[in-house]
């Protein structure tokens, strides 16, 4: 019996300590580990204007952008889940930016060397059909 | 026993029921199924790499979360709580943003192999047409000797057309040549002829030619003769030039010499082969011992020293003569002590050889003027005599 009280009283805890949480975080408080994140990832933002991934991938570092006007937003209206949320998505964001810049140089570096293997090749077409070199 | 198993049968049909009917999914929205398709597309290539599994775990979370919350926020009239959408539209969007992370990476590895691969080809194709280059360089090249052995050839070709039109021209000389040989052979055998008769006549010309010869060589002879007796007799001329030349140097030096002792400005006396200049005794010596010469007498032996020296082909003969009183004064003995004395200043003044001059007293025997002219007879003979 004394037992049955015993996890009846953690469970209770739980949800006391979970409820507490969820009313801290609905509060408005903003936390500061939400807070360093911002600044963190609302500066890698920033610096992405200056960086090829901000130029070669300029719609991701415009949504990045959004994303942290809003957790800005989220900042102001002190709500920690909105900032945290949307901190996350802008930083996601320039990992995505930065990807996408090296992809897209990838995929422009490929097409240079297939457009350079296609003159070679049509220069070894034109050889061996026998029309000589140009 | 019935009764139970029949309950427990409805009741684990109802549960059945229940859980396929909570098991089902819904119609999820839009995004939330876009979301799940590139999360499943990102997936699918993540494996094929065998790569990026935590942010595919990641984007699976997400896109499980989105779902989650949807189905968990899904009312019973299937409609989502609209309080609820931002949270699901917020973890399909990260689902989707992780998920396009995952493939853009994997379309930069894909774009790396092409480009490998691509490049490779690439090496490949350089090297065929560096194949083709280093024939073409070496086609290149044969061209060139080839163009340079055509301009050899074309040379040749020129160098042989004129070699042929010279062959003609030569042609043409040899035919020249042989008609010229024809009619030098018909020449030659008309010249045989007049050969044969040359010989003929060249053999009677021998003969006359021998005899010629002969008379050439008695000519010889005599013109020998001739020279001889021609130089024999230049020979003789030659002496006698040279004899008159040297008889004629001799007169005129005695000529000369005559004319020189005529200066000497005493009386003069020639002789046939002598020449004799007498003085007065008393210009000569100072009297009365006449043991020393006078000015006079001195000048008159320098210039005799001097003529002896000029014409040493002449020797002098003194002679001392003395006349009347006192006798001893006169005698011999006096005279020729004074012509010793005039001998001894000749020989010092001219370093002459005492062969040179002779002296001699002649004393009083010898006069030549009458006796009342005594210092007329004292005189002093100067002989020139040829050695």
């Amino acid at each position: 019996m004394r037992k049955i009280w015993k996890i009846l009283f953690v469970m209770v805890f739980q949800f006391v300590c979970a409820s507490i949480v969820c009313a801290a975080d609905e509060s408005g408080a903003v936390q500061s580990a939400t807070m360093e994140k911002y600044q963190k990832v609302r500066g890698q933002v920033e610096a992405l204007a200056n960086l090829p991934a901000g130029k070669r991938a300029p719609e991701v570092f415009e949504q990045a952008r959004k994303s942290i006007a809003t957790a800005q937003e989220g900042l102001k209206g002190g709500s920690d889940k909105m900032t945290r949320e949307y901190t996350e998505m802008a930083a996601l964001q320039v990992i995505l930016a930065t990807a996408l810049a090296e992809e897209r140089d990838a995929a422009e570096a490929t097409e240079n060397a297939r457009n350079l293997l296609a003159s070679h090749e049509s220069r070894l077409a034109t050889i061996l059909s026998g029309k000589g070199d140009k | 026993m019935r009764i139970f198993m029949a309950r427990f049968v409805v009741i684990a049909l109802v549960l059945l029921g229940c859980a396929t009917a909570y098991a089902e999914e819904p119609l999820y929205p839009d995004y939330v199924r876009n979301a799940r398709n590139l999360v499943d597309k990102a997936e699918a290539k993540s494996l094929e790499l065998n790569s990026f599994t935590d942010e595919i775990l990641i984007a699976g979370n997400f896109i499980k979360n989105s779902e989650a919350e949807y189905k968990k926020h899904l009312g019973w009239s299937g409609k989502l709580d609209p309080a609820a959408e931002p949270t699901v539209r917020y973890f399909a969007a990260m689902a989707e943003i992780q998920a396009s992370v995952v493939l853009t990476k994997v379309g930069k590895i894909s774009q790396d192999k092409e480009r490998s691969r691509l490049e490779q080809q690439l090496v490949e194709v350089k090297s065929k047409i560096k194949v083709f280059d280093d024939k073409n360089a070496e086609i290149a090249a044969s061209k060139k000797v080839i163009t340079e052995l055509n301009s050899a050839l074309s040379a040749l070709k020129d160098e042989k057309e004129k070699l042929t039109a010279r062959s003609s021209a030569l042609g043409g000389d040899i035919s020249a040549k042989s008609t010229a040989l024809a009619s030098a052979e018909r020449r030659i055998t008309t010249l045989s002829s007049e050969l044969e008769s040359c010989v003929k006549a060249l053999a009677a010309s021998e003969k006359k030619s021998a005899q010629l010869a002969a008379d050439q060589e008695q000519t010889r002879g005599e013109i020998g003769r001739l020279k001889a007796d021609l130089a024999s007799l230049a020979a003789a001329k030659g002496v006698a030039e040279s004899q008159s030349k040297e008889q004629i140097e001799s007169l005129n030096r005695q000529k000369d010499f005559v004319a020189e002792v005529g200066k000497l400005g005493g009386v003069i006396k020639a002789g046939s082969d002598n020449m004799t200049v007498i003085f007065g005794r008393s210009a000569m010596l100072k009297a009365p011992k006449n043991d020393k010469l006078t000015a006079d007498g001195d000048k008159a032996i320098s210039r005799i020293v001097d003529l002896l020296k000029a014409y040493p082909e002449y020797r002098v003969k003194l002679k001392l003569h003395g006349f009347g009183q006192p006798a001893n004064n006169e005698d011999a003995s006096a005279t020729d002590r004074m012509a010793r004395l005039i001998r001894e200043t000749l020989l010092i003044k001219g370093n002459f050889d005492p062969a040179v001059v002779e002296a001699l007293g002649a004393g009083s025997v010898e006069p030549i003027y009458p006796k009342n002219n005594p210092e007329g007879n004292r005189r002093v003979e100067v002989t020139f005599v040829k050695r």
